[in-house]
């Protein structure tokens, strides 16, 4: 069915040109020739013993992995932690300091349409109304990380994840326009230790989260991934759930607990933009930008629209009547994308050789 | 929208059902201390102004009275120039059983008898002890109805002779003489207590317009006259009360009312009365807390008297609690002419199906007073239960003429008809007690509940919404109702035999599995039974235990997993319990069961049987169902506890000891396991087609084997003796644990009140590895000293030593797999040992024994994987859904066996499973979906399924290329 095997390289670029479908707002949709740069800011804060200043290196370091797996440049990435000797990709220790200065620097390297994942894994505290992230040194507040995310322009997308405990206290601070936001809980009241960032880290290193079958994980996907862990660890241990993970990216300072991928009936509702944000490097397509390819690309993102429109349509609809348009526009992308594929394939043989000679 | 229903007299919550049919067996009097630290006390109730509405219905706004009361029989006389009320608390608490008969001994029986306080409280005895006869001949000639004359003081002592002489003919039958007496009390002395009895006597008559007269001129009363004694609203209560068929909020005033006598005369005297009348009434109103918080201070008296211990039987009785009977039988004790308490008995009695005991009762109630109307009610119900139906008519003919629009007389039977699982009789006479008075919100409650039982949905909540138009504050009918409100959001699965009814959320994942085992449960026992009940059977699953309760008793609380009405069968969801807590295949196999055997015997087989005969059935599901021997079961055997079949309903109805009812279940399904291996299961059938004649156990016993009971018990006891005789000789021994440091030595014979008592180190102890090991060496016969040194032994990862004891101890009792099993220590020494062949052996062993320890089925599986064997392996998750069928990833796991074997069917039904989960991973089983239906030759499946992939996912290149070539192909002309 998949027709002659192709190496990794040639499936990345063929998800690539698939994927870049669903990216509008950061690379057909700017109408520029180069696609944007996702930059990679993970942060392992404080343990206090060693069970968990082992486990958020762990974290961090499966995240790390992950996102080069996925393409990702070493130099796109900044993981700081505790301690800088535990893994010799970290690139500094964990404190307030250096994590406001990277982002200082990040905001002046990042360009328009570019994407950041910002991700912290440790513990969190809330006091006097203040949601804090435990740091060596000074803790980093919810309105110091405020701050400095409202320094970035509108145009560089942020994920921002925070998986530690008391973690919903953030979400008001740092929700905005073009951010998609994760916290591990839904409030600052719920601060027993988590164990949604282990799974979220999770759903990067497993197949399984890519549930669109892309070849990349978006937020969505691996919010909803690391939502299923969680509630499957809590039930199996009959134990009383004391986490429940809130994503935002309408920038209403709202999480969602079940957000959309289609973003509800009017958008609404948290989800769409998490489902486009990916973490992974965009890579240059092997498919020659020919004006034909790229009006492809053009319609098959103009189906995409229409697919949404339709699937918001689903429950007031006949349903033959449904599954005719549905089958109507599956048909057309499908048979847009074997085309890609096979261009692809045909120009497989030299990419074959140049990945296997580099690799 | 519904609005909000009320239900409780005092609150709005969802009531508990506290016990039900998990068994607690401590006696309330015991426990009365410990519930007396956790109520809350109640703050004293302000006496309510009370007037009367445009309804008829008592209204606040009446000043509080303070004046001294004048108490009539129910405790003293006082009247308002008499003694102060501590006398009479004094006098109440020398009240009571013993202490009664030696003080009414010391009175002296005058005649004629003298207006005097002596004779009163010697009438007043009298009446507590139950000798009325005596009381009339005394009174009856020396007290006469004059009128008093002008200027005359109120003759307080008189009157109140005069109504312990009336309540006494009113108790024996002889109304007409009973009603003069009140007339001339009402007449001539304004006497509320006098007419609030007529009123009840006119009621009794079925005068209900005179009734209700009498019952509105009180509250008319208590409304203009501005002081009235604690005895004097009791009375108004009783009014309140009675008037409330007409106006549910009088049954708030009623309470009102009570809590007012209780405020001021406390728990003695009325204040007693009003304390029982609130029992009473909480009772009727499915309130057993409250009804309990207002006995309390009664019930902790020094000595109670008959009638608070009768309505303390009544909450126990509806909190199903076996001391109900032991608190009826003791107020008997103290007045064995308690009719009420001998009604009460019957009806027991007939719970218990003991018929015999239920009509030696009633008849004994029959000879107090031959035309109660309760005793004769109960009369009539074990004629209908004895299908005599020239006597059954007699009965009834005499009550209607009696009383001719006595509705309560068919809405008893009707309970005791469903008591005894005739759903369809139950129902018929609930509609003659509506039929005959339509404000018998009790007979349309019970009329909805039947309709309900019989799957007539529709019409049972109409019935129900009468009811509770009518009565509001009846909590199973709200409940009920507030329940029906959520079905129309379910689901319904129908299958050939089926109609299943789940809830949204499961109804995707459960209705496949639930069908297809109930369809396999119903081939099996149409086969064994040869009979076949009518279809379809509505099988009704419930995701909140609370929700199947309420289906089941109106209230939540019930420690039951599945009810089987026959036609209607409700069961609780694998999500009502926690993991491991039943495997809801077996509930579900057990429910059906029933209703064959309901059927079969049309509803008159005895609650052992059925029991023993559905926990026999669970046997023909996979291997491993059904319940198995326990050590409790085998010690009750050798104790003597088990009962013989004359008495083993009582096991389950009235049970005597921790665990009774469910060491009951056991040991009739090996009831039925003897009947069918030395006889064969034919006689099963003909037993319940027996049953279904009419005939009793007895008869059917002696028909079908030519043995009397006790020579049927006597050969059942044989085949134990057999069947366990590896076994049972551990339990001719009871071991006791000691501390190490006691002295005492493991030599039994001088160490406890048991001779066959062995005495074993407590584990882990010390000294328990020597204690230990001298036990199991000497004692190489007994299960549990084995069990305890392999044990110890594996604590200290002596791993082979462990097994030559852990062997030796399944050896002897091979069908214990229940916890801390030697199973359990057998696997996990193997699997320390990396010995995965031992440790699956152990594994198999024990899951083909405990249907419900899920996490040995998952290790198992696990076993099974490593070692390739994936039959296996599909066979044991297979069952674990059984047990818990809600992991994703245990269905996804089969479905790629069954893939691995070609199972396509199979694997397309584990598919299903899994998406009904809602897994993220969505796309990829909807693809792997569609390529099993093409597989399978399903196109039209094939291409709805990869539609449904790429929908949520539309790049998914393997989808769209199973997309591209089912259209490609044209096999399924491109349409939709």
């Amino acid at each position: 069915m998949e027709g002659p095997a192709m190496n990794k390289l040639q499936q990345r670029l063929v998800r690539w040109l698939l994927v870049i479908g669903l990216m509008l707002g950061f690379t057909l949709g700017s109408g520029a020739a180069a696609p944007a740069d996702t930059y990679g800011l993970f942060v392992s804060g404080l343990g206090g013993d060693e069970k968990f200043t082992t486990s958020f290196v762990e974290t961090g370091r499966l995240l790390y992995e992950s996102a080069i797996a996925s393409g990702m440049d070493e130099d796109a990435l900044l993981w700081l932690s505790e301690d800088a000797s535990q893994d010799r990709r970290i690139r500094g220790r964990s404190t307030k300091d250096l994590v406001l200065s990277s982002l200082g620097e990040l905001k002046d390297q990042m360009k328009k349409d570019d994407l950041l994942w910002i991700v912290f894994i440790g513990h969190g505290s809330y006091r006097d109304q203040t949601s804090k992230i435990n740091l060596p040194g000074p803790d980093l507040t919810d309105r110091d990380l405020g701050l400095a995310l409202a320094a970035f322009p509108n145009d560089r997308a942020i994920v921002f994840v925070n998986t530690a405990s008391a973690s919903g206290g953030f979400l008001e601070a740092v929700s905005g326009e073009g951010r998609v936001v994760l916290t591990a809980t839904k409030s600052a009241a719920q601060k027993n230790e988590t164990v949604f960032g282990t799974f979220f880290a999770s759903a990067f290193a497993e197949g399984k989260a890519d549930s669109n079958q892309d070849g990349f994980v978006s937020a969505l996907e691996a919010f909803v991934h690391a939502n299923e862990l969680v509630k499957g660890y809590y039930e199996d241990r009959n134990l009383l759930v004391t986490e429940n993970a809130l994503l935002d990216d309408n920038g209403d300072g709202q999480g969602s607990l079940d957000p959309d991928v289609l973003g509800g009936e009017d958008g609404s509702i948290d989800g769409a933009l998490a489902a486009k944000l990916v973490l992974g490097a965009a890579a240059l397509s092997s498919v020659e930008r020919t004006p034909e390819n790229l009006a492809m690309l053009e319609r098959k993102s103009e189906l995409q629209r229409k697919l949404d429109a339709l699937r918001r349509q689903k429950a007031t609809l006949e349903e033959n009547l449904y599954l005719q348009e549905l089958q109507s526009i599956l048909v057309e992308i499908a048979r847009i994308d074997r085309n890609l594929r096979q261009q692809s394939e045909e120009s497989a043989p030299s990419s074959t050789a140049s990945q296997e000679s580099g690799s | 929208m519904n609005t909000p229903r009320q239900a409780s007299l005092t609150s709005l919550v969802r009531r508990t059902h506290p016990v039900g049919v998990t068994l607690v067996l401590a006696c309330w009097l015991l426990t009365a201390p410990l519930l007396a630290q956790e109520v809350v006390p109640k703050p004293p109730v302000p006496n309510r102004v009370i007037t009367i509405g445009a309804q008829g219905q008592i209204l606040e706004g009446q000043p509080e009275q303070t004046e001294t009361e004048v108490v009539g029989v129910e405790g003293e006389e006082e009247g308002p120039n008499s003694g102060e009320p501590d006398d009479q608390a004094k006098v109440e608490q020398e009240k009571a059983g013993a202490n009664l008969r030696a003080l009414a001994a010391q009175l002296t029986a005058a005649k004629p008898v003298p207006v005097t306080s002596e004779s009163l409280e010697l009438s007043t005895l009298e009446l507590e002890l139950g000798r009325y006869e005596e009381l009339i001949q005394r009174l009856d000639q020396s007290l006469q109805l004059v009128p008093p004359r002008q200027g005359q003081q109120l003759p307080v002592l008189e009157i109140a002779l005069l109504r312990n002489l009336a309540d006494a003919h009113t108790v024996v039958g002889g109304l007409a003489r009973a009603e003069e007496i009140y007339q001339h009390l009402a007449t001539h002395f304004d006497d509320l207590r006098a007419r609030s009895r007529l009123a009840r006597l006119l009621e009794r008559r079925g005068e209900r317009e005179s009734s209700e007269s009498i019952y509105y001129g009180l509250i008319r009363t208590y409304n203009e006259r501005p002081r009235l004694n604690p005895g004097e609203l009791v009375a108004v209560a009783e009014a309140c009360r009675e008037l409330g068929r007409n106006n549910p909020q009088l049954f708030q005033d009623a309470l009102k009312a009570l809590d007012q006598v209780i405020a001021r005369a406390g728990s003695t005297g009325a204040g007693a009365k009003a304390r029982i009348a609130l029992t009473d009434l909480f009772v009727e109103k499915y309130d057993s807390p409250q009804a309990r918080d207002a006995l309390q201070p009664l019930i902790t008296a020094e000595e109670p008297n008959a009638e608070t211990l009768l309505a303390a039987a009544r909450v126990e009785r509806f909190d199903g609690r076996p001391t109900a009977r032991d608190l009826a039988l003791t107020a008997l004790e103290i007045n064995p002419n308690f009719i009420e308490a001998l009604v009460f008995l019957a009806s027991l009695e007939n719970e218990a199906e003991d018929r015999v005991a239920a009509a030696e009762f009633t008849e004994r109630a029959l000879a107090v007073n031959p035309d109660s109307l309760e005793a004769l009610t109960v009369k009539a119900g074990l004629e209908f239960l004895a299908e005599d139906s020239p006597a059954f008519e007699a009965v009834r003919d005499r009550v209607l003429a009696l009383h001719p629009s006595y509705a309560d007389f068919f809405v008893e039977l009707s309970l005791i008809a469903m008591r005894n699982r005739l759903y369809p009789p139950a129902q018929a006479f609930a509609q003659q007690a509506v039929d005959l008075d339509e404000k018998s919100w009790r007979g349309w409650g019970e009329l909805g509940l039947n309709q309900l039982r019989l799957g007539a949905i529709d019409e049972g909540r109409t019935s129900l919404e009468k009811a509770f138009g009518g009565d509001p504050f009846n909590v199973w009918n709200k409940n009920t109702l507030d329940l029906l409100d959520q079905l129309p959001g379910y689901k319904t699965v129908t299958t050939k035999h089926f109609e299943i009814v789940l809830h949204p959320e499961e109804a995707e994942l459960l209705g496949p599995i639930v069908g297809d085992l109930a369809e396999r449960s119903y081939t099996s026992l149409a086969a064994r039974y040869a009979y076949e009940p009518e279809t379809p059977i509505r099988l009704e699953v419930y995701p909140s235990h609370e929700d199947f309760s309420v289906r089941t008793v109106g209230l939540s609380g019930l420690g039951a997993l599945g009810v089987s009405f026959g036609p209607v069968i409700a069961i609780d969801s694998p999500a009502a319990r926690g993991i491991g807590d039943f495997n809801w295949g077996t509930t579900l196999w057990h429910e059906i069961a029933h209703t064959f055997t309901l059927g079969l015997s049309k509803g008159k087989i005895p609650r052992w049987l059925t029991e023993g005969l559905s926990v026999y059935e669970e046997r023909q599901g996979p291997k491993g169902w059904t319940d198995d021997p326990s050590p409790d079961f085998l010690a009750a055997y050798t104790d003597g506890r088990l009962l013989g079949l004359r008495a083993m309903n009582d096991g389950f109805v009235r049970p005597s000891f921790p665990n009774q009812i469910g060491l009951s279940y056991f040991q009739a399904s090996l009831v039925a396991e003897y009947i069918d291996k030395t006889w064969g299961f034919d006689r099963i059938v003909e037993m319940l087609k027996g049953y279904g004649d009419g005939k009793d156990t007895e008869q059917i016993v002696q028909a079908e084997f030519d043995l009397t009971l006790e020579q049927f018990d006597e050969r059942f006891w044989a085949y134990l003796d057999e069947r366990f005789a590896l076994t049972l000789p551990t339990f001719r021994t009871t071991i006791i644990p000691i501390e190490p440091d006691s002295g005492q030595t493991g030599d039994d014979e001088d160490l406890s009140e048991s001779p066959a008592a062995i005495h074993l180190p407590k584990a882990g102890s010390h000294e328990a590895s020597g204690g230990l090991e001298q036990a199991a060496n000497e004692r190489t016969q007994d299960f549990r000293a084995q069990l305890a040194y392999g044990q110890e032994l594996q604590k200290e990862k002596r791993w082979q030593e462990a097994r030559e004891y852990l062997d030796k101890a399944r050896d002897l009792f091979p069908e214990y797999a229940g916890p801390g099993s030697p199973y359990h220590s057998l696997a996990a020494i193997a699997l320390e040992l990396d010995e995965k062949q031992a440790a699956t052996e152990a594994l198999r062993q024990l899951v083909d024994l405990n249907e419900y320890d899920y996490e040995a089925h998952l290790q198992l599986a696990d076993l099974y994987e490593e070692l390739a064997r994936p039959e296996d392996e599909l066979e044991i998750l297979g069952r674990s859904i059984f047990i818990y069928p809600y992991r994703p990833d245990v269905h996804e796991r089969i479905g790629e066996l069954a893939l691995e074997l070609g199972k396509l069917e199979q694997r397309v039904g584990a598919l299903k499973a899994t998406l009904s989960l809602r897994p993220s991973s969505r796309p990829r089983l909807l693809f792997e979906l569609a390529t099993t239906y093409r597989d399978l030759g399903s196109l039209a499946d094939a291409k709805r399924s990869v539609l449904g992939a790429l929908e949520v996912a539309p790049s998914y290149a393997q989808a769209q290329t199973l997309l591209l070539e089912l259209i490609d192909a044209d096999v399924i002309g491109g349409d939709s």
